[in-house]
C-alpha cells in the first residue's frame, strides 16, 4: 500500500501538502516515510475504506475482486474514518479506458516474501541502537528522525484494537507469531529464518491451512516453463499441456480462496501487506534513514544487507531474489484467485511472448535460486513395482524448510 | 510476436489488459529521482557523475607535470 501511495505522491507532487520536506521526499519517491505517525496511521484507515468501497460496490461485477471482506463490514465500515486526510484524493483508482479496475494492494504473497529477506529483524535492530544508544552515531536529517518515530510507533507497537491495524490483542500477542500464522494458513509455509534467538519460531499452525500449496505451485511453474521452452516449436513434439496449466492454476486459485471465505484474513493480509510495503520503500531507493546510516547501495538487497551488517544481522543469501519475486508472485496470485487462467484457452497467456510471459520467467528463474528447486528441470517421478503411498513432489513443510537457508 | 503465435481472443486481450492495468496500479515509485540541483528539480545522476569525471581529466591535463627527481 505504502508503495504504491509514494508512486502516487511522487506523481502528484504539486498536490503534496506538508512543507518542503515531505514535498521534496514525495518527489524522491519516500512520500509516506516523510509523514507524521498521525498522517500515515490515517493513511491506514483511509486505505482501507478504499479497499472496502471497491469490494462492495463499484467492481462487484468484474472477474478481479478487490479483497473478500469479513462480513460484519458488508454494509460498510466507514465510521472507523470520519477525517480522512488530505491523502485520500491520492488514493485514487487508476483508470485504464474500456476497463474496470479494482482498488487492490498486494497479494499476501507479497509480505510473505518481503518478511524473508529479514528485514522486519533488520530494522528493529536498527531502531533499538538509535534508541538506546548512540553507537550507530545520532540520527540527524530531520526525515531519517520522522522515519525512526513512525516506524517505531506504528509497526513495533500494539495499534488501537479499534483500528485497522490494531491486531495485537491478549489473544493474539505476537505480531511476528500472527503473521507467521497467516502465511502458513494461506502457504502452508514458514518463514525461512527464526526468531531473533534463531531457534523456530513458536506460531499456531492450524490444520486448515495450504500445506500443498508450493508443491502445486512448482508443479505450475514446470509447466508454464514447457510452455515457453516449446513456444516457438513449429515442428516436432510439443509436450505443452494446456489442460495441466489451467487443472493446476484452478487448484491454486481454490485453495486461496478456500482460506478467504467469509472475508478470513483480509484485515490480515491488509495489514501484513501494509507493514511490509513500509520496509521495503524504506529500501526501495536511497531514503533518508538508507543515507544516514550509510548504506547507500545500487539494489534493495544491498541497502539491507548494509543496514543489517551494522547491527550484526545476516540476511538470507537470497534476498535479492525474495525481493524480485515478491511484486511478481503477488499481481501473478491475483489473477490466479480471480480464475484467470482456470480455462484451457488462457493458458498460453502464460507462456507466449507478451508481459505474462515476461513475468513468468522472471518468476520461474527466481524461485529456482531462492528455493534451490530447478524449475526448468523436469520432475523427477520415482516408481516402484509395488503401489506405494509416497509422493515424490515436497510437501508445503519440507518445501519452506530448504526454501533458503540463512 | 513470432508468426506462429496465433492470433488472441477478445477475452485473452481483455485478460492481458487487465494484468498490464493491475501491474500499473500496483508499481512502486521511481527512485532514481533522488538526486536534485539547487533549483530543487531532478539531476541525472550519471550526467553529474560524467561532468564530475570530465571535469577531473580536465584538471589533470591542464596541471604542469610532475618532474622525476633525478
Amino acid at each position: 500500500m505504502f508503495v504504491q501511495l509514494a508512486r502516487l505522491m511522487q506523481k502528484e507532487e504539486h498536490l503534496v501538502r506538508g512543507g518542503g520536506a515531505v514535498r521534496r521526499a514525495a518527489g524522491e519517491g519516500f512520500g509516506p516515510l516523510a509523514l507524521h505517525p498521525r498522517q500515515v496511521a490515517d493513511l491506514l484507515e483511509t486505505a482501507w475504506l478504499d479497499v472496502q468501497n471497491c469490494a462492495i460496490g463499484v467492481d462487484q461485477d468484474w472477474a478481479v475482486p478487490g479483497v473478500g471482506l469479513p462480513t460484519w463490514c458488508a454494509g460498510g465500515c466507514g465510521t472507523w474514518i470520519d477525517n480522512a486526510p488530505a491523502y485520500f484524493d491520492l488514493i485514487h483508482r487508476q483508470r485504464v479506458p474500456g476497463i474496470r479496475i479494482p482498488c487492490r494492494f498486494d497479494h499476501l504473497i507479497y509480505a510473505y516474501l518481503i518478511e524473508n529477506t529479514r528485514i522486519y529483524e533488520v530494522m528493529m535492530r536498527v531502531l533499538s541502537e538509535f534508541v538506546h544508544g548512540e553507537r550507530l552515531g545520532v540520527l540527524q536529517d530531520p526525515l531519517a528522525q520522522v522515519w525512526a518515530a513512525t516506524t517505531e510507533a506504528l509497526f513495533y507497537a500494539p495499534q488501537d484494537p479499534l483500528g485497522i491495524s490494531g491486531l495485537v490483542t491478549w489473544v493474539r500477542p505476537d505480531p511476528r507469531a500472527s503473521r507467521r500464522n497467516a502465511y502458513w494458513r494461506m502457504f502452508g509455509v514458514p518463514l525461512v529464518h527464526n526468531g531473533p534467538r534463531d531457534e523456530p519460531y513458536p506460531f499456531h499452525r492450524p490444520s486448515a491451512s495450504n500445506t500443498a500449496f508450493v508443491s502445486t505451485l512448482e508443479e505450475f511453474m514446470r509447466e508454464v516453463w514447457r510452455g515457453i521452452e516449446n513456444a516457438n516449436n513449429q515442428v516436432g513434439p510439443k509436450s505443452t499441456d494446456d489442460a495441466a496449466i489451467a487443472t493446476l492454476a484452478q487448484r491454486l486459485g481454490s485453495m486461496l480462496r478456500d482460506r478467504r471465505q467469509a472475508g478470513t484474513l483480509a484485515r490480515e493480509e491488509f495489514v501484513h501487506v501494509a507493514t511490509m510495503a513500509w520496509f521495503h520503500l524504506t529500501v526501495m531507493g536511497n531514503s533518508p534513514i538508507v543515507r544516514e546510516l550509510r548504506a547507500v547501495a545500487d539494489t534493495p538487497e544491498g541497502r539491507l544487507r548494509k543496514m543489517a551488517q551494522h547491527v550484526g544481522l545476516p540476511v538470507p543469501v537470497v534476498a535479492e531474489n525474495f525481493f524480485e519475486l515478491a511484486p511478481l508472485m503477488s499481481r501473478l496470485l491475483i489473477m490466479i484467485e480471480a480464475r484467470a487462467f482456470d480455462i484451457t484457452a488462457n493458458a498460453p497467456l502464460l507462456y507466449l511472448p507478451g508481459p505474462i510471459r515476461d513475468d513468468m520467467m522472471m518468476i520461474i528463474s527466481n524461485w529456482s535460486q531462492a528455493t534451490g528447486r530447478d524449475m526448468k528441470a523436469r520432475k523427477v517421478v520415482t516408481t516402484s513395482r509395488r503401489p506405494v503411498a509416497v509422493v515424490s513432489a515436497p510437501s508445503g513443510l519440507r518445501a519452506a524448510a530448504t526454501l533458503a537457508p540463512v | 510476436m513470432s508468426t506462429n503465435i496465433p492470433e488472441l481472443s477478445t477475452e485473452q486481450k481483455l485478460l492481458l489488459r487487465l494484468y498490464e492495468a493491475l501491474r500499473d496500479q500496483l508499481r512502486g515509485p521511481d527512485v532514481r529521482r533522488i538526486n536534485r540541483g539547487d533549483d530543487g528539480q531532478p539531476t541525472d545522476r550519471r550526467a553529474v557523475r560524467t561532468a564530475v569525471v570530465a571535469e577531473a581529466m580536465e584538471a589533470d591535463a591542464q596541471a604542469p607535470p610532475v618532474e622525476e627527481e633525478a
